[in-house]
């Protein structure tokens, strides 16, 4: 029961505490009037009717003693006049009825013979009253009466009653009045309760309970929401810190696993599962092993064993991983064991995707060691195989052969047909040579026109009939380009690697010089080192072109050649040329700069040639009459050594006061890479001799790097297009629009343009169309020596 | 509870003897019994006599009836009987407080001065012959006249229920 009430609703229990006790004070209020009225009602009419007993009784005294009947009727009588009264007697002393009041009713009840034993009392709703009689200590005798209250007593229920229902309709009304009340207490409770269940069901810690009054409820609802606000901030900070560390792990460039000490994945951040091809879910409580490369198993391996021995390092390694679609990825593992908080060890393993930047470290490695154009090693590798076999042999007393090729005609392909067919016929020889040697022998291209081949295992002998073999291969294999054919010889040098061999340079060199041996003796075949080769070649290489290029310095053997430049306008100017430098031999042939130009840059010559071309022409300028008059301008290459060499701009100043030149009538041409190459010296450079009145042109635009952003930073006046560009121009689209572009750019930024190689008059034309400033080129005019410079004016009938 | 059964027994006495005497004897036995109880409404001056004194004037018709009466007591006082012939052989010295008149006596009395003395006779016309309180017979029944005018002359003062059970009223302020 009482747990029946503790489980109500606190809205019943406030109704039960209302209605609980009214109803009990009111039952017994009721009980208690009743008994009350009872008991009121028979003691006041006990005494009423004792005392009315009293007086017939004193008023009867002389009617007893004097037997007067008609008194003690008279006296009976005023009995009538109450309803309740059924019967009066009068008995006298000696106990017998005297008088009697009988009433008018139907049944009137007689008075019992005898009172003798009977006492005032009640009997249910009846009174019997007996009063006896008594004067001076003697009993006279009697009153008896008897009344029936059954009226008075229905009077009294029903008056009771209605008391009773007025109370009851009062209570009921009181009820009602006080539900409103009740209300005002229950109503913010089962707010409360609601809210508090909606928050708990919801887990929405933003919701808040309404508070309707001030009271202790309004309070308790105040300290809940502040108490629910605590909790939505923290939790709020909880998921966001939460939020934050998940980004961390799962957002995690690298690929995060936590393992078990045998390889089972446990978890694994959402970037390792995307790397693998797999949903988190899927690789869980598969093995890592199942992901690693089969060559890399024991790495892996030992790489969980370093960890579980040395539990406080941290270990990496490199292997590769197996994706689930069968993509190979390289990934530089590092993995530490940790004790989790159940005492287990589980390993941490962190995996970073390094495919890109070992594929870029092979390609690195393959760039080191192949050449770029053929595919095939390169010199630097070459020389790393020599090393080995050299070793080898030494440790076996094996032979190997070291052959040098050097191409004969190649020269002649690269000149009449470019440099692109010179690439492409060294890109077919390379294929030739690989697919035609012995599988593991070694081909590499050291250089230009030059190839070198290992063949291990092999005696000089059995080098030299495999030399005649790609000799007559070379001899036969026909290079076309376009409509040309061509075909070339090869020279071949073969030196032996055995255990008597020095290092890996004197073999290369021996080999090269056999080479050389071979092309003295008249080309095209094939020769094994003797010791003579060597001078040979000594004399024929690069370095006699040193001696020659310093003793031609010395004898002034070094001569100026002019080429003409014309403006494309058509518009009279006056003359405007390049210098060129020629070498005269002993024999009084003319040789072209090509030949000695790369010894001379390779052996720190080539600002030596500048000095010289330029106090040359200064020379000659000065010494000329009336040349400065009919000079427009005349531009001077400058070697890219030539712009870093700090003494060069002293000396430029000194020939410009010696010999008188105005600083306007000279250009200086250099090379967009000699300019990068040091671009704040060259910068420099150009910045003050432009000071001084000097121009300056960019040479071969558009065969470098031919980066327009370089331009804007070169502060140069012309702009030489390229002569590959130019020469195709009028059959190949995309170099008429390299030399539009070109063009466009140039007179954007203020420069003149100057086009080379212009070989006829189509070309010529067509350049005039495109509104290039100026041409140069073998249609227009050959370098020919200083003097016999004129001023030319081509193709006037094409111009407009 | 000594008294109650000595009532008792005069009780049984009186009515015993009412039952087996003839109507004389009845019918004084109950006037000898209203003599007694006309104590009980009959307030006296105060007198220094020791009883209660009871005069019979004339011939006794009580005879031995009236005698148990001294056994009894009144005002406080034991009952004594006197018996008298004439009126003016009552007894100055002994004090009569009640004196009853016989019909044997057929002098008037209202010469006579009865002072704190209540005068019973029994004839009609006893009250107005000065008398103050007279038996009469009525249909067989003892009825009482009182003449207040001569009660109060004596002094003596009457109880109103004394006069509720009276046939006849005599000399009241009404009349």
């Amino acid at each position: 029961m009482n747990k029946f009430v503790g489980n109500l609703p606190i809205k019943r229990k406030l109704l039960l505490t209302l209605i609980f006790p009214s109803v009990i004070s009111l039952l017994f209020a009721g009980l208690f009037l009743i008994v009350l009225e009872i008991s009121e009602f028979q003691k006041n009419t006990r005494d009423d009717l004792s005392t009315l007993a009293t007086i017939i009784g004193n008023r009867s005294t002389a009617a007893l003693m004097f037997h007067d009947m008609e008194l003690a009727n008279e006296n009976l009588a005023v009995l009538n006049t109450l309803p309740a009264v059924e019967a009066a007697c009068l008995y006298d002393a000696r106990g017998a009825v005297f008088a009697q009041l009988s009433k008018n009713n139907d049944k009137p009840l007689s008075c019992p013979l005898s009172i003798k034993d009977e006492k005032t009392r009640f009997e249910t709703v009846h009174l019997l009253v007996v009063q006896p009689i008594i004067v001076d200590g003697e009993e006279l005798g009697n009153v008896y009466i008897h009344a029936d209250f059954t009226q008075a007593y229905w009077r009294k229920i029903e008056f009771t009653g209605l008391l009773f229902l007025v109370l009851v309709a009062v209570t009921t009304l009181t009820f009602f009045l006080t539900a409103p009340l009740l209300r005002l207490i229950s109503s913010p409770i089962k707010k409360l309760v609601n809210t508090v269940k909606t928050i708990s069901d919801t887990k929405d810690y933003s919701l808040r309970a309404v508070k309707v009054n001030d009271d202790e409820l309004g309070v308790l609802v105040e300290a809940f929401n502040g108490l629910i606000g605590t909790v939505e901030a923290q939790n709020q900070s909880l998921t966001r810190a939460k939020d934050r560390y998940l980004a961390l792990y799962d957002d995690n460039p690298t690929m995060v696993f936590n393992l078990s000490e045998c390889g089972l994945i446990l978890s694994v951040n959402r970037t390792g599962a995307k790397q693998l091809g797999l949903a988190v879910e899927e690789l869980q409580d598969c093995s890592i092993l199942d992901f690693i490369h089969p060559d890399d198993l024991s790495i892996i391996n030992a790489l969980i064993e370093s960890c579980l021995a040395s539990p406080f390092f941290v270990h990496k390694q490199e292997l590769r991983q197996v994706c689930y679609n069968g993509r190979i990825i390289w990934v530089r593992a590092t993995a530490k064991l940790f004790e989790t908080e159940h005492q287990q060890n589980s390993l941490l393993l962190v995996c970073e995707d390094v495919t890109e930047a070992h594929d870029l470290s092979e390609q690195i490695a393959y760039q080191a060691s192949h050449d770029a154009l053929t595919g095939l090693a390169n010199r630097c590798e070459f020389d790393r195989h020599i090393k080995e076999a050299v070793t080898v042999a030494c440790e076996d007393n094996s032979e190997h052969a070291l052959c040098y090729l050097d191409l004969d005609q190649f020269k002649v392909v690269n000149d009449t047909c470019g440099h692109l067919a010179g690439d492409e016929l060294l890109r077919q020889l390379g294929d030739l040579l690989r697919k035609n040697l012995r599988r593991h022998d070694f081909v590499a291209r050291l250089g230009g026109d030059e190839f070198g081949i290992l063949m291990y295992n092999c005696t000089l002998d059995e080098a030299f009939r495999a030399c005649e073999k790609i000799r007559d291969m070379i001899k036969d294999f026909q290079f076309a380009w376009e409509d040309k054919s061509f075909t070339i010889g090869v020279s071949i040098g073969v030196s032996s690697i055995n255990n008597t061999s020095g290092n890996a340079v004197d073999l290369l060199k021996e080999a090269d010089a056999a080479c050389y041996a071979a092309k003295d003796k008249g080309r095209n075949r094939v020769h094994v080192f003797s010791p003579d080769d060597e001078e040979l070649a000594l004399r024929h290489g690069e370095m006699q072109w040193v001696s020659k290029i310093k003793q031609g310095l010395e004898q002034s053997r070094f001569c100026l050649y002019g080429q003409p430049i014309v403006p494309l306008s058509g518009n009279i100017e006056k003359l405007h040329f390049e210098t060129l430098i020629r070498y005269r031999d002993n024999k009084g042939h003319i040789v072209p700069p090509g030949a000695f130009l790369p010894a001379a840059e390779r052996y720190n010559l080539a600002s030596a040639l500048d000095r010289t071309v330029i106090s040359l022409l200064f020379e000659w300028i000065a010494k000329k009459p009336n040349f400065l008059d009919n000079l427009s301008l005349c531009s001077i290459n400058l070697s890219g050594v030539s712009l870093s060499d700090e003494s060069l701009l002293e000396f430029i100043s000194e020939q410009f006061s010696i010999w008188a030149i105005p600083t306007h009538k000279i250009c200086f041409e250099i090379t967009e890479t000699a300019a990068i190459a040091n671009l704040s010296y060259a910068t420099k450079f150009i910045n003050h001799l432009r000071e001084r009145g000097c121009a300056f042109s960019l040479d071969d635009f558009g065969s470098g790097l031919s980066s327009f952003a370089y331009l804007k930073s070169l502060p140069v006046d012309f702009l030489k297009i390229d002569g590959l560009f130019v020469k195709d121009i009028v059959d190949d689209k995309v170099d008429l629009a390299m030399v539009r572009a070109i063009n466009e750019v140039g007179h954007i930024m203020g420069k003149k343009t100057i086009a080379e190689f212009v070989e006829n008059e189509r070309i010529f034309k067509l350049l005039n169309e495109l509104g290039v400033d100026y041409a140069q080129g073998y249609g227009i005019g050959k370098p020919v020596p200083l003097d016999e410079l004129t001023l030319i004016k081509p193709f006037t009938a094409a111009l407009r | 509870m000594k008294l109650i059964s000595v009532l008792w027994f005069l009780g049984c006495l009186l009515f015993s003897q009412l039952l087996y005497a003839d109507d004389s004897s009845v019918e004084y036995k109950i006037k000898a019994g209203y003599l007694y109880n006309f104590t009980k409404f009959i307030t006296w001056s105060a007198d220094n006599a020791e009883t209660f004194n009871l005069c019979i004037l004339g011939d006794d018709p009580f005879g031995e009836l009236i005698n148990p009466i001294e056994q009894r007591s009144a005002i406080g006082r034991p009952i004594k009987l006197f018996r008298f012939n004439s009126l003016s052989g009552l007894d100055k010295e002994s004090h009569c407080h009640i004196l009853f008149v016989s019909s044997s006596i057929k002098d008037a009395l209202s010469a006579t001065d009865f002072d704190n003395t209540l005068v019973v006779g029994e004839s009609r016309e006893f009250i107005n012959q000065g008398g103050m309180i007279g038996f009469v017979n009525k249909q067989g029944k003892i009825k009482l006249q009182v003449n207040l005018k001569t009660i109060k002359q004596s002094g003596l003062k009457v109880s109103a229920k004394l006069l509720e059970v009276a046939d006849v009223v005599k000399g009241d302020n009404n009349e």
